[in-house]
């Protein structure tokens, strides 16, 4: 377990956080902060950067109003990241809200408070534009069946199963979003005891501590809700929002496609997080490469907005019978038997994936959530506990993501 | 080169004559002319470096044989094509940099596999036949003819790549003791200067008028004598910092580059229209950074104080670049092609904590000279 921060001021001991680096894939140093963010911290002697990303989780019910609160605050600190030619992103990743900043080492003061803003609070009127913008989007992606899959992958699992039990066009829907919901999500889950904030660059722990102890909402027991539930390691589901409603709907009865009839299937082979689905996710790719359907067009789809890692299959054809066939051959593929062959592929492309994408510091601080734990010396998690977990996959690891799909398949309707 | 030539090209039969090609084998990759180590890094990097050709087929195979070759590691190589040369970009763990290394000399010491390079020959006339009638590969084949450069324009008769190893750069970027890759030499980089050179009084300007709803302009301007490498980036990022501010939405690209002449090149498209009103805007912007702000022109030129605004986001810009130790070994490649020393292209991308003077940036913006300026439109 981590040492806290309180610990180690009262003792003096900020050097201790400022250790001699070793393996850039595993970070210096984890602290929760007493009623405020854990902090993630890699030093980095020499990068000429200096990275921040924030992160809070969010479940999918709540996307929408995630969408339009990131809308906001990448709006009112995009000027101030352009002026000091830093490099600004925010989105849903991986079942967390994440903003993240990465500038020259110089411009510590400008990161920090980018970072301070992007966590703030929503402006008290209605960020208009926000909320019509994501409002637009949904309504694009309810108008194709392409859009109408990714809306499948991200709907609240408490939906989707009803609709599985009753696949009635009363249940299609996608979410609505006001002001209100957005304030209410950024209020519990921006609250800085569930935040977690990266910081990767040769940056005294001290100017960390000032600048970014204090980001966000206050923690949730100020609130009254209860600070252990939903809180990181308390045995709740991290990706839920205590306390929060019920996301309201409505109908999105989708337009008629004449031309083509479509089919499709949507399962999890794990959650992202986890290095047996990502390989066997990178061989069924892979593998629907070679996929023999010459009277179907058949897309694998994700989303990467959630944590449990949904996939989908879409197929069209100019006959509903031919996009089931083609739809149920590419089921086919995921089996043992038709991912065997591609098997070592997808844990190589797995590990190439993570290797690479850990050179540039935008994608250190991405796959240091990724692989978050709350003791930087758990060897099975961060980026190096996943590279040696990809190491030693074996067949059997296939059979596990197999048996996943097996358990969450199902065959949501994109067509009419 | 008129776009019909350039279908021709491509879809000509493959006759491969240069070093990479298959009738050369055993062409050695030397040591690396740069290793560039540092403290921390996630990543390693290598590139191999090429001057600048039109010559598409041979890299394309290679990078298809690369990628092969490197398939069972945690390493991804892409194939970048810039005015200043072609650079095979290789990004790997640390762990696994010998294996990579090794495999890119084994790849390059072996023929190209004929299938790859059908493969690519094939590939490339597709692409060509689909862009042949487009208005911006017109725009791109008139640019082109207008650089008068080997570069730009190419032969025909050798598709297998123009120019071989022994006229590339190959660089690492690895985890390890800084020290060992020298302290920072920041006289070292100033010697880093691009190639100037007299042009003519005056520009030469051609217009070729086409019933296009977009126009496209190009222009190649000269540095000035003992402009350094760094200088030119950075009017090249304070430039694009200013244009992209405007938010223009009638200004649909703008793209800078310094190319292996060592001209800055600057496109960018527009509404049908308006192209002649962006190239005063093109003008005044860099006449301002000239006079690093202080000459009042008029036409929303960039001021004294959104200049030095522009540099400090030119520096942040810069320091990102050479965070990732892919783009740092491109960069540090790139100089390499440029004629630096390997000390030079090292100090080059240590120059994170000493980016150049305004008053130097100013310099060299003042002295550019404009060669050629190609609008393909109205």
């Amino acid at each position: 377990m981590a040492p806290s921060a309180g610990l180690l001021l009262a003792a003096g001991a900020v050097g201790f956080l400022q250790a001699v680096p070793s393996d850039p894939l595993v970070p210096d140093s984890v602290v929760a902060l007493p009623r405020g963010p854990t902090l993630v911290l890699e030093r980095a002697p020499g990068l000429p950067v200096v990275g921040v990303r924030i992160s809070a989780p969010v479940e999918p019910g709540s996307f929408s109003a995630a969408r339009a609160l990131i809308d906001g605050a990448l709006n009112r600190t995009r000027s101030q990241a352009t002026a000091i030619g830093a490099a600004l992103r925010g989105g849903i990743e991986d079942g967390r809200i994440a903003y993240q900043v990465v500038g020259d080492r110089r411009d510590m003061d400008e990161l920090a408070w980018i970072v301070r803003r992007l966590a703030s609070a929503p402006s008290d009127e209605p960020d208009g534009g926000a909320l019509r913008r994501e409002e637009a989007r949904l309504d694009r992606l309810a108008e194709t069946p392409q859009g109408r899959l990714t809306l499948e992958l991200i709907r609240p699992r408490s939906t989707r199963d009803a609709q599985r039990r009753s696949p009635t066009d009363a249940q299609r829907t996608v979410p609505v979003v006001g002001s209100e919901e957005v304030r209410e999500l950024w209020r519990r889950s921006h609250a800085r005891d569930r935040l977690r904030v990266f910081v990767l660059g040769d940056v005294p722990v001290p100017r960390i501590l000032a600048d970014l102890s204090r980001v966000g909402a206050p923690p949730l027991d100020m609130l009254g809700v209860d600070a252990g539930s939903g809180v990181p390691g308390s045995g709740v589901p991290e990706s839920g929002v205590p306390g929060s409603a019920e996301p309201s709907f409505r109908s999105a009865l989708p337009p008629s496609t004449p031309l083509y009839a479509w089919s499709a299937a949507a399962f999890t082979l794990g959650p992202v997080r986890d290095p047996v689905a990502l390989a066997a996710t990178e061989a069924l790719r892979a593998a629907l490469g070679e996929l023999d359907a010459p009277r179907a067009a058949v897309w694998m789809h994700q989303v990467g907005e959630g944590a449990e890692g949904w996939i989908g299959f879409a197929a069209r054809a100019s006959r509903q019978a031919e996009a089931d066939a083609a739809v149920a051959a590419a089921l086919e593929l995921a089996t043992v038997a038709g991912l065997s062959p591609w098997w070592q592929r997808g844990v190589d492309e797995a590990r190439r994936k993570i290797a690479t994408a850990a050179a540039a510091p935008e994608g250190w601080l991405a796959l240091a959530d990724r692989y978050f734990s709350p003791d930087s010396r758990d060897a099975a998690a961060w980026p190096r506990g996943a590279l040696n977990r990809l190491g030693a996959l074996s067949k059997d690891d296939l059979v596990l993501a197999l048996d996943r799909l097996r358990r969450s398949l199902f065959h949501p309707r994109i067509d009419t | 080169m008129t776009a019909p030539a350039l279908v021709a090209l491509l879809a000509t039969p493959v006759a491969f004559s240069g070093p990479l090609g298959p009738d050369r084998p055993g062409q050695q990759l030397r040591d690396p002319s740069l290793v560039v180590e540092r403290a921390w890094s996630p990543a390693a990097a290598a590139v191999l470096a090429l001057p600048a050709s039109p010559a598409r087929v041979a890299d394309r195979a290679l990078l298809t044989a690369l990628q092969e070759a490197i398939d069972s590691l945690p390493a991804r190589v892409i194939l970048e094509r810039h005015g200043s040369g072609r650079y095979l970009v290789a990004t790997a763990a640390p762990d696994v940099l010998d294996d990579l290394l090794g495999a890119m000399r084994r790849t390059v010491a072996s023929p190209l596999p004929s299938d790859h390079l059908t493969a690519a020959s094939d590939a490339l006339a597709r692409e060509a036949a689909f862009r042949a009638n487009s208005p911006r590969s017109r725009f791109e084949a008139v640019f082109a003819a207008h650089l008068g450069d080997p570069a730009h324009l190419g032969d025909p008769a050798d598709l297998g790549g123009s120019a071989g190893l022994d006229e590339g750069a190959w660089v690492v970027v690895r985890p390890g003791n800084p020290a060992r890759s020298g302290r920072f030499d920041g006289a070292a980089a100033a010697r880093l200067r691009l190639a100037g050179r007299a042009v003519p009084v005056e520009p030469v300007r051609t217009q070729l008028s086409a019933d296009v709803v977009t126009s496209w302009v190009g222009s190649a301007y000269y540095f000035p004598a003992g402009t350094t490498l760094l200088q030119g980036h950075f009017v090249r990022l304070v430039l694009e910092g200013w244009i992209k501010s405007l938010r223009e939405p009638a200004l649909y690209e703008f793209a800078t580059e310094i190319d292996a002449a060592g001209r800055l090149l600057v496109r960018f498209s527009t509404q049908r229209g308006d192209a002649g009103a962006w190239e005063a805007r093109l003008d005044r912007a860099l006449a301002a950074i000239g006079t690093g702000g202080t000459a009042g022109l008029p036409g929303g030129a960039p001021d004294a104080r959104r200049i030095l605004e522009l540099m400090r986001q030119a520096r942040g810009i810069w320091s990102r670049w050479l965070a990732d130790p892919a783009t740092c070994a491109r960069i540090a490649a790139e100089a390499l092609l440029h004629g630096a020393s390997a000390e030079e292209a090292g100090a080059l991308v240590q120059t994170s904590d000493a980016p150049p003077s305004l008053e130097s940036v100013s310099a060299a913006a003042s002295g550019l000279r404009l060669s050629t300026r190609v609008l393909y439109g109205t």
